[in-house]
């Protein structure tokens, strides 16, 4: 045992710090996953309603998942007070500076598009009037008097999802700023890492919406699917890679590396790598097999069957996600202060 | 270089840096212009101070031939209400000035050791650059008494579970050791201070910039705008920081209920009941408040107290056999760079960078986890860093200068 580095990393940020960049990737994916299916609308009009669809949930959960991940962030700090003096976030050499930056324009992006994509003329949530109605009218005038046109609204909308990639990606640059401390943080494998399980989940959560509430037929849920299989691929590869770095790196990195696959399997095999890739791919194979081997359209109960089997993989990748980042934080070692 | 017969960049500097105080600036541009002579040998050591001490005894209230000016009394006819602030800045400036001066010349120090003093330290003037407090600490001396921690500890008034001078004792692989593991020659030593580090991780990490380093290198850490976030815990590479979230040990204001405890300081709290701000007014020192991340400060509530001696620090105070030494790296006359110098040995240049006793003498000196960092806190003795290491309670426990045990987690 070496003699000095007591200290874990999940002694300063745990629990909730791992919630809340697992929501940060959720919302950042969700947006991506919206934006290309606003953009798939116009090039498949037969789909439009569902590609619609997908675009506004994907703007909704973006927004939601950063109405929980805020305040998590925010009451996780010691003095969450001091935020309010938000100009003194100037020190840009710091992924925090820019996180919160990027969330605050992430959050306008996101909720422009949800009141343009889901309020007004074309009332795309169609939220029932009665009760909240006086609140949905005024909503709708504000969503119709600044609705821009289609064009420059889909300029924004692509602008967002580069907002949106860039948040998915700064919570694990946030992390591996300290690679040097901390090897699992790895500077060149976790921002892939976490760029692929964001939009995994991302597309995971809105489709997976999507198919809830519209179902598989003419949604675009199997196309979408079959992007997050080669996604969850992509995704494996790196983890490879991040556990071969580890392995050829420091005493830490190797000892680490050994943590994960012994005493962090059950989070790490069976979260990650089994709940979160492995049988989300398998339930992906199983549909894509019954889908190619009979008319879903025909058959009620076999389309009722691939609805639940898809909800089901997207719960699984979103499960994975989450035990993804609590895995990069739990598992993470110090570097000693010195010895070997 | 310079041309040596044109002050005429004296003159601009002396505009420039000069006109925001209050004291002579034509004291100031001439003594600077003498300062460049002394560096061109046109001018002797002796001459310049003679020439100017009685001036700057009159402007400033200290002696330019001593070598502890920054104790030294106000004058009799220096208005007590002159701010310590509006001196350090001439001082300062005066400095800057000088270094522009004599930066043609070979590096002599005589106007640089005129500013010595105002920050605890010595010489803004010398070559190589500013001032940069830092410490020599000698793991061969060591005692392992842990007298610092708690020397620290009172000193600061730490929160309960906090000390910001740690010692971790140790045995080594490769060593064969006369005592054992509980004894004083049966394990060696590594005290941490912080290291207020040139590139120190915490401040680039810091999102709204309430950690900095201060103009003579301190790290420290504005209590006013710290948000808690903890970054600063996670990017250390030395684990020096720690989340406040309990008050300081009731033994620390009562020691009388603490069998075991016998202070080392006289009056171990009444110095640090209030908030310590410095010059720009910020909450640097003193007892930090909960939710905020602290850690050791070098004492710098000593330096912004005109009561205090800036000069040292707690734990330097307190070290029955002077293993550590503070004091400004930079300057060749500081304590921490004696140190080394008398023990080690001279620089093949001899004002140099510090650092270079690093190379110049790897097998004595080490610092630790400079792959992450670039610390200030220099070891003689031993490098543990690449070696087998097992921690060993020591000759002297906390326990038994009846101070609580470290929090397990800092947070």
């Amino acid at each position: 045992m070496t003699a000095v580095s007591p200290l874990l990393p999940s002694q300063f940020w745990s629990l909730s710090i791992g919630v809340y960049l697992f929501l940060g990737g959720l919302a950042g994916g969700a947006y991506v996953t919206g934006a290309v299916a606003d953009f798939l609308s116009v090039r498949d009009p037969s789909r439009r309603e569902g590609y619609l669809a997908t675009a506004r949930w994907g703007t909704v959960l973006g927004v939601l998942a950063l109405a929980i991940g805020g305040p998590i962030l925010l009451f996780h700090l010691g003095e969450p007070l001091h935020v309010l003096m938000f100009w003194l976030f100037t020190n840009f050499d710091s992924w925090m500076t820019i996180g919160i930056w990027v969330i605050v324009l992430f959050m306008v992006f996101s909720i422009l598009q949800a009141l343009w994509l889901g309020f007004g003329a074309d009332r795309g949530f169609s939220i029932p009037g009665d009760a909240l109605s006086s609140v949905t009218e005024l909503i709708d005038t504000v969503a119709d008097v600044t609705r821009p046109s289609e064009s420059v609204r889909r300029g924004l909308n692509a602008v967002g999802a580069l907002v949106g990639a860039l948040l998915i990606v700064y919570t694990a640059l946030l992390l591996s700023a300290s690679s040097e401390v901390v090897p699992m943080w790895d500077a060149t494998w976790l921002p892939p890492l976490f760029l692929a399980s964001g939009l995994s989940m991302g597309i995971a959560a809105a489709v997976g919406v999507t198919t809830l509430t519209k179902g598989v037929t003419d949604t675009g849920v199997t196309m979408f699917s079959i992007a997050d299989d080669v996604i969850i691929v992509a995704e494996m590869v790196v983890i490879y890679l991040l556990l071969a770095t580890l392995v050829n790196g420091g005493p830490t990195a190797v000892e680490t590396q050994q943590y994960l696959l012994t005493e962090g399997s059950v989070i790490f095999w069976g979260g990650v790598v089994a709940a979160g890739l492995l049988l989300p791919l398998a339930i992906s194979a199983s549909l894509l097999a019954l889908e190619w081997r009979y008319d879903l359209h025909e058959n009620p109960r076999l389309e009722r069957l691939a609805t639940a089997g898809y909800t089901a993989k997207f719960g699984f990748v979103i499960f994975g996600g989450l035990m993804l980042r609590l895995t990069i934080i739990y598992a993470a070692l110090n570097v000693p202060l010195f010895g070997v | 270089m310079s041309d040596q017969f044109n002050d005429d960049d004296i003159e601009d500097r002396a505009e420039e840096r000069l006109s925001h105080v209050e004291f002579d600036t034509e004291l100031g541009k001439q003594m600077a212009r003498d300062a460049r002579r002394v560096s061109n040998d046109e001018l002797s050591r002796a001459a310049f101070e003679e020439k100017y001490v009685d001036d700057v005894r009159q402007e400033f209230g200290v002696d330019l031939r001593s070598d502890n000016q920054a104790d030294a009394e106000p004058t009799p006819g220096i208005p007590p209400t002159e701010s310590k602030a509006s001196r350090r800045d001439m001082l300062k400036a005066a400095g800057a000035l000088a270094t522009g001066a004599v930066a043609a010349g070979a590096g002599s120090s005589a106007a640089g050791e005129f500013v010595s003093g105002s920050t605890g330290g010595t010489a803004a003037a010398q070559e190589g650059g500013d001032v940069q407090m830092g410490m020599v600490v000698d793991t061969e001396t060591c005692i392992k008494c842990l007298r610092c921690v708690q020397g620290c500890k009172e000193e600061n008034n730490t929160p309960e579970g906090h000390f910001w001078q740690q010692v971790f004792r140790y045995r080594r692989e490769d060593t064969e050791y006369e005592g054992a593991p509980n004894e004083v020659n049966g394990c060696d030593s590594v005290q941490r201070p912080c290291m207020h580090c040139d590139d120190a991780p915490c401040i680039e990490v810091c999102p709204n910039n309430s950690r900095f380093k201060t103009e003579n290198g301190r790290v420290l850490c504005d209590y006013d705008t710290c948000l808690g976030c903890a970054y600063c815990e996670v990017a250390c590479p030395y684990h020096v920081n720690a989340f406040v979230h309990d008050d300081s040990p009731d033994y620390l204001a009562n020691p009388e209920e603490n069998e075991d405890y016998e202070p080392i300081l006289d009056d171990v709290t009444a110095e640090f009941d209030d908030q310590k701000r410095d010059e720009q007014g910020r909450w640097v020192a003193g007892t930090p408040p909960d939710g905020s991340c602290s850690k050791c400060t070098f004492c710098s509530h000593r330096e912004i107290d005109d009561e205090l001696d800036g000069s040292t620090t707690a734990c330097e105070d307190v070290c029955p056999v002077d293993a550590i030494q503070f004091g400004d790296l930079n300057d060749p006359e500081s304590a921490p760079r004696q140190y080394l110098k008398q023990k080690i040995g001279e620089l093949e240049d001899g004002d140099g960078d510090p650092k270079q006793y690093l190379e110049e003498y790897a097998e004595e000196t080490f610092t630790l986890r400079e792959d992450a960092s670039d610390p200030n806190v220099i070891y003689v003795g031993d490098d543990p860093s690449n070696v087998e290491v097992e921690a060993v309670p020591g000759p002297t426990t906390k326990d038994d200068r009846g101070l609580e045990d470290e929090h397990p987690t800092l947070h």
